[in-house]
């Protein structure tokens, strides 16, 4: 089974050097092969699960609480302007 | 000496908590497993000391010095998950477990290294060199199972995951590594947010599962790609310098942020997701999930081989399993996790 690796680094957003690239596409697309058998088995309607337990919402009391300082926040970005995070343009 | 006796150590004023604390921050300092130490250790130690003297009752490991693995937040100590993309990254905030330490008095003296964004084998060998007594760590049964010492991968959602750096959303937890199982569940009992002490039943015999590996690992790759979607260079994480625009500043930053194992599991959780794949892959690892956790929900306590294939049940499940220093675990209901600690030792 053939996997498009510019697609699939598109869709995540990650760059590969061409070695990584060649030996992620061998390594995914003898993953593919290890789950046909998944792939071939007929579940009908068989619910999803999506976590192992039910969840319940846990409400704190509506009341204004100190929020997280914007410089706090800022502090991890690589780059920003006291205000916001700095990205390069997209568009002139 | 177990953590129990060395807290014991510490009521009966054997010995004080800042000797304890500093005899393993020397420790710590000398070990390739720490990537971080808390320098305001001994500090703490004087605050927890003067309670204890005050007669304040903390908890039965009052005093004991620990170490968490290197992707759960204390404010003021870097948190990196093993990963370059992270490096420098300092919490904001205190994680939920490590909020409770402090009310419980122990004392975490620093971090633990951990493989990128996965197991920390550093966390099982520190533990069980005697480094330090007890960790914290996010499901490490392979690990602690090669190193001989226990570990409790506790059932998921009883212990708080508000501070823990988010890999795999519906299978994470953080569950206690000690050199005796008593240690484990007294642990366990600080940093669980709900009963994890209900009685078991009787063993019973395990059906096979024979997908449940493979829905596993697309169930996990498919969250933790969502999940380290955040680290961008923008917001998060190192920037590249090579990129000349937006596009190239998230794909670079990345490619050069992560590790290849990292990329590994991002693009394969993303290929699941993708297109057709997620109706004939995605969806039906969840109908696996499903069925897997219908047949355990009836399981009470059962031993198995640390391996992938029996670890993906408790994950797939979310249920409690404790792993024992011979490799196997006991893998048992949600929410008995204390009770089942206490059965290992019966």
């Amino acid at each position: 089974m053939n996997v498009d690796m510019k697609t699939l680094q598109d869709l995540t957003m990650l760059a590969l050097s061409p070695e990584e690239c060649a030996q992620l596409q061998d390594e995914l697309e003898a993953k593919l092969v290890g789950m046909a058998e998944l792939a071939a088995l007929d579940l009908q309607d068989a619910p999803l699960c999506v976590t192992p337990l039910e969840h319940t919402n846990v409400l704190r009391d509506d009341i204004v609480l100190e929020h997280t300082a914007r410089e706090a926040l800022l502090q991890h970005a690589p780059a920003h302007n006291g205000e916001y995070y700095a990205a390069p343009a997209i568009q002139e | 000496m177990t953590a129990l006796q060395l807290a014991a150590a510490i009521a009966a004023k054997k010995v004080t908590v800042a000797d304890v604390t500093a005899q393993y921050l020397e420790k710590a300092r000398a070990s390739a497993n720490f990537v971080a130490i808390n320098e305001s250790a001994l500090e703490q130690a004087a605050q927890v000391q003067a309670k204890l003297d005050a007669g304040e009752a903390l908890s039965p490991l009052a005093g004991v010095p620990m170490a968490l693995q290197d992707n759960i937040f204390v404010q003021g100590m870097p948190c990196a998950c093993g990963s370059a993309m992270l490096e420098g990254y300092m919490p904001i905030f205190d994680a939920v477990v490590v909020e409770k330490l402090q009310a419980a008095g122990l004392i975490v003296i620093g971090k633990l290294g951990m493989n990128e964004f996965a197991h920390s084998p550093q966390a099982a060998a520190a533990v069980t060199a005697g480094e330090i007594p007890l960790a914290l760590a996010t499901d490490n049964r392979m690990a602690c199972a090669e190193h001989g010492v226990w570990h409790i991968k506790p059932t998921y959602g009883a212990v708080s995951r508000l501070g823990l750096v988010a890999q795999v959303s519906s299978m994470d937890a953080i569950g206690p590594i000690a050199r005796c199982v008593e240690d484990c569940a007294v642990l366990l009992e600080i940093i669980a947010d709900c009963n994890v002490a209900q009685p078991v039943g009787s063993n019973e015999n395990l059906p096979e599962f024979p997908h449940a590996l493979a829905a596993c690992e697309i169930i996990a790759c498919a969250e933790f790609g969502a999940n380290l979607q955040k680290f961008d260079g923008v917001s998060l994480g190192k920037r590249s310098t090579k990129a000349e625009n937006l596009s190239e500043t998230y794909k670079f930053s990345r490619g050069e942020g992560f590790g290849l194992a990292t990329k590994r599991r991002v693009l394969f959780g993303s290929l699941m997701l993708a297109g057709d794949n997620y109706e004939l892959y995605y969806t039906k690892a969840l109908q696996v999930r499903g069925q897997v956790k219908d047949v355990l929900t009836s399981i009470s306590a059962i031993e198995l081989p640390v391996d992938e294939a029996h670890n993906c049940l408790a994950n797939l499940a979310g249920l409690p399993a404790i792993v024992k220093p011979d490799g196997q675990q006991i893998m048992g209901a949600a929410f008995t996790d204390i009770a089942l600690a206490k059965g290992v030792t019966a």
